[in-house]
């Protein structure tokens, strides 16, 4: 590293200034940051609700406290909620923050465009069903899987606003009659947005039931999570990694269900055998992918966190750090891809995706050499990522090191991108710091 | 690295680093001995041979209902299987007699409920009881394997009971038998579905893809046995067939064709023998060699 790798950091820095100082990037970025809170609350509550209140969870398992813990069955139902309504619906967050920012740059009523874009979204998520049922939203759309669909909801809002709306500074004293002189004219871009919305949600609604798509999807997931072949199952965790720092989900993202053709046959032999060694399905998304590839959630992010705790200087990204350390223990990426963000961030792609992909080549290759068993047996949901192999190999020390080893891996890859993350953010404050007397201190 | 780092802040980060790996360190003791516990009781089921076979009385029976049928297979089969009887109470609570007895890898359990009376509604209450002494019997005798009998309405219960209680991945049915079980009640037109017809139908696709499955029904003329009409039990082909691995329709007649009567047919002992119990001359002569895997194919 050193010299070389400073130069290409000074090298690639304006560019990537550039990038981040356009308007689309100034509003993801904060409409992420307003994403942030709620992800970091919701996070922590799943994480409570799934290791420790899911009976097959991880602290549940391990200490048994099904069996101890007074009114254990009913106990989970306040964090469901709390993790639903959190979680689930942060992409409603995400199109308001999306909407007002572009209606703000714009100089439009930023107030109403987010509010707007917020409804379109809920519009668009909208299920139409011929019996009368309560929850009729599409959770796919609403969810942290809906986030890209969000962003574009409310940019699109923001448009909207530009083009048919009046442009009005904020009135600074507010009198009846501005502020309703300012709503009427949002009339005509809310109305506009609005139907907008309603046709492409009646598209989509055709769309799903002239392709059966969600049917389609479940196939490939199962096509996805069954397959047993090295080169697919690299092509698909490359493919989920690609889909999930855009904000899309991959097919490796659903929790892996454990009826899987190929981990049953595999648990099978080596229930027979009392080994698992030379099981017949060495090489699949969960001998490698879960087993090595996702410490800290999708993209191995508890290598990025211990990478800032270690060589950053950035103040904001150790305090986003911390508070992301116990999620990405427990394999939760939520608060760090929104927090730093990794998400839609062009300077992290890269070891995102290959941070986990290299992982994987290292346990294929201990698996090939038999220096450790296949990962085979059942896994506690939200098992931290360094114990997972450990577990699924029955307690084999090697497993337990090679995770070790591979997260150590992922940290390098992951330091001279962090490394030109800081420049870039250095550089940022630097060029307010000359124009002087910056409108808005950017959060970096 | 090429600028001086601020001490203060990264001495604070370093420690709650330090401090999540020490939690990460505590937890591999309780990890492993998890594992090794979980690994341990799998692979007891996984060797285990025992393949009881599961009966469910009708309706308006106790768990002493199949009493005449055991007789007749132990006096036909030349084997002595356990007979295990439990009765669930309407409290939930579960009350166990009989044993096991040692190398009888072929009880039979009966499961009987205190409220044992007909009716869709007690049908589902009745498949709620019986997954509960599933349970404990699968906690209880660690088999990987069983067999299925319900006389009347006990298969209405199990089909129930497999669409929407029974989802493990450890445990499989081999084979089911329903006898004289009226999947559409005492309805004789297969074009008037009742509820519960209805639910099956909805939720067929629930059912365990790998069992084959027999429905015996009894006639003592042409279309009933007395008491449930031959289209009724006829009507299971709608919920079983397609959706199983096989799906046979048997139609007894002759003596002792009356529904109450069919877990005493000879013909329908000599079913049961046939279909639903292992054969013993492969088990007796291989029994030293074959391992771990009896009882999977």
């Amino acid at each position: 590293m050193g010299v070389s790798e400073q130069r290409l950091i000074q090298r690639l820095v304006p560019t990537l200034l550039r990038l981040r100082q356009t308007n689309f990037y100034r509003v993801i970025q904060r409409t992420l940051m307003l994403t942030f809170p709620f992800i970091l609350i919701g996070t922590f509550s799943q994480i409570i609700q799934l290791t420790v209140l899911t009976k097959s969870g991880f602290f549940a398992s391990v200490f048994h406290l099904a069996k101890w813990v007074p009114y254990y069955k009913y106990l989970h139902y306040p964090f469901d909620n709390l993790t639903n309504l959190t979680l689930d619906s942060v992409s409603i967050v995400a199109a308001y923050g999306a909407a007002k920012y572009a209606a703000k740059l714009q100089n439009r009523d930023e107030q109403l465009a987010g509010l707007t874009g917020a409804i379109a979204l809920l519009l668009m998520a909208y299920q139409y069903t011929n019996q009368a049922q309560v929850g009729v939203f599409n959770a796919l759309m609403l969810g942290t899987n809906g986030l890209t669909g969000a962003l574009l909801v409310g940019g699109v809002t923001g448009l909207c606003f530009k083009w048919f709306g009046k442009a009005g500074d904020e009135p600074r004293s507010p009198h009846t009659a501005e502020i309703l002189s300012r709503t009427f004219g949002s009339l005509l871009p809310m109305l506009i947005t609005l139907l907008v919305a309603l046709v492409v949600s009646l598209g989509l609604h055709w769309v799903v039931m002239a392709t059966y798509s969600e049917e389609n999807w479940t196939a490939f997931q199962k096509f996805a999570t069954t397959s047993h072949s090295l080169w697919l199952t690299f092509g698909m965790a490359a493919l989920t990694l690609f889909l999930e720092i855009i904000g899309l989900f991959g097919p490796y993202q659903q929790q892996l269900v454990a009826n899987a053709p190929a981990m049953n046959t595999n648990l099978s032999y080596a229930l027979s055998h009392h080994s698992a060694y030379n099981v017949p399905f060495p090489y699949t998304a969960n001998t490698l992918y879960h087993a090595f590839g996702t410490f800290g959630g999708t993209g191995m992010l508890l290598a990025l966190v211990i990478a800032i705790f270690i060589n950053s200087n950035n103040h904001n990204y150790h305090v986003v750090a911390r508070w992301g350390l116990l999620p990405a223990l427990f394999n939760s990426n939520g608060p760090i891809l929104t927090g730093l963000p990794v998400l839609y961030n062009p300077i992290y792609l890269i070891p995102f995706m290959v941070a986990p992909l290299v992982n994987m080549g290292i346990a294929a290759v201990a698996v090939a050499l038999k220096w450790i068993p296949a990962v085979v047996y059942p896994v506690p949901i939200g098992t931290p990522g360094p114990l997972i192999a450990f577990i699924g190999t029955n307690g084999n020390l090697v497993a337990f090191l090679l995770g070790i080893v591979c997260l150590a891996v992922s940290v390098v890859i992951y330091l001279p991108f962090l490394h030109l993350a800081e420049a870039i953010a250095d550089a940022a404050q630097a060029e307010l710091a000359r124009e002087g007397g910056p409108r808005h201190v950017e959060k970096s | 690295m090429w600028k001086n780092p601020n001490w203060p802040r990264r001495l604070r980060s370093l420690i709650v680093l330090v401090l999540g790996m020490v939690f990460l360190g505590l937890l591999i003791g309780p990890s492993y001995h998890w594992t090794q516990a979980n690994v341990t009781a799998m692979t007891g089921r996984h060797d285990s041979q025992l393949s009881p076979i599961i009966m469910i009385p009708g309706s308006s029976a106790s768990q002493n209902r199949f009493d005449t049928l055991v007789k007749q297979l132990n006096k036909a089969d030349k084997r002595r299987h356990s007979l295990i009887k439990l009765t669930v109470k309407t409290d939930d609570k579960i009350t166990m007699s009989g044993s096991l007895r040692p190398r009888d890898n072929e009880p039979v359990i009966v499961v009987g409920f205190e409220n044992n009376k007909d009716g869709y509604d007690n049908i589902k209450k009745q498949a709620r009881w019986f997954s509960l002494a599933f349970k404990q019997l699968a906690a209880k005798y660690q088999f990987n394997n069983f067999k299925a009998i319900g006389h009347s309405n006990g298969g209405l219960i199990y089909t129930y009971f497999f669409e929407h209680y029974f989802n493990r991945s450890d445990i499989t049915v081999k084979r089911i038998m329903t006898i004289g079980s009226p999947y559409n009640f005492s309805e004789e037109n297969l074009s008037h579905k009742t509820q519960m017809l209805a639910d099956f139908i909805k939720y067929r696709e629930n059912l365990p893809k790998n069992a084959t499955v027999y429905s015996v029904a009894g006639t003592e003329n042409y279309d009933t046995d007395g008491l449930v009409p031959a289209r009724s039990v006829e009507a299971g082909k709608y919920v079983y067939q397609g959706q199983v691995k096989h799906y046979t329709e048997i139609t007894v007649t002759g003596n002792n064709a009356q529904h109450s009567d069919l877990p005493q047919n000879k013909q329908i002992v000599a079913l049961i023998r046939q279909y639903m119990l292992n054969k013993p001359t492969k088990r007796t002569r291989n029994r030293a060699i074959i391992g771990a895997n009896a009882g999977t194919p």
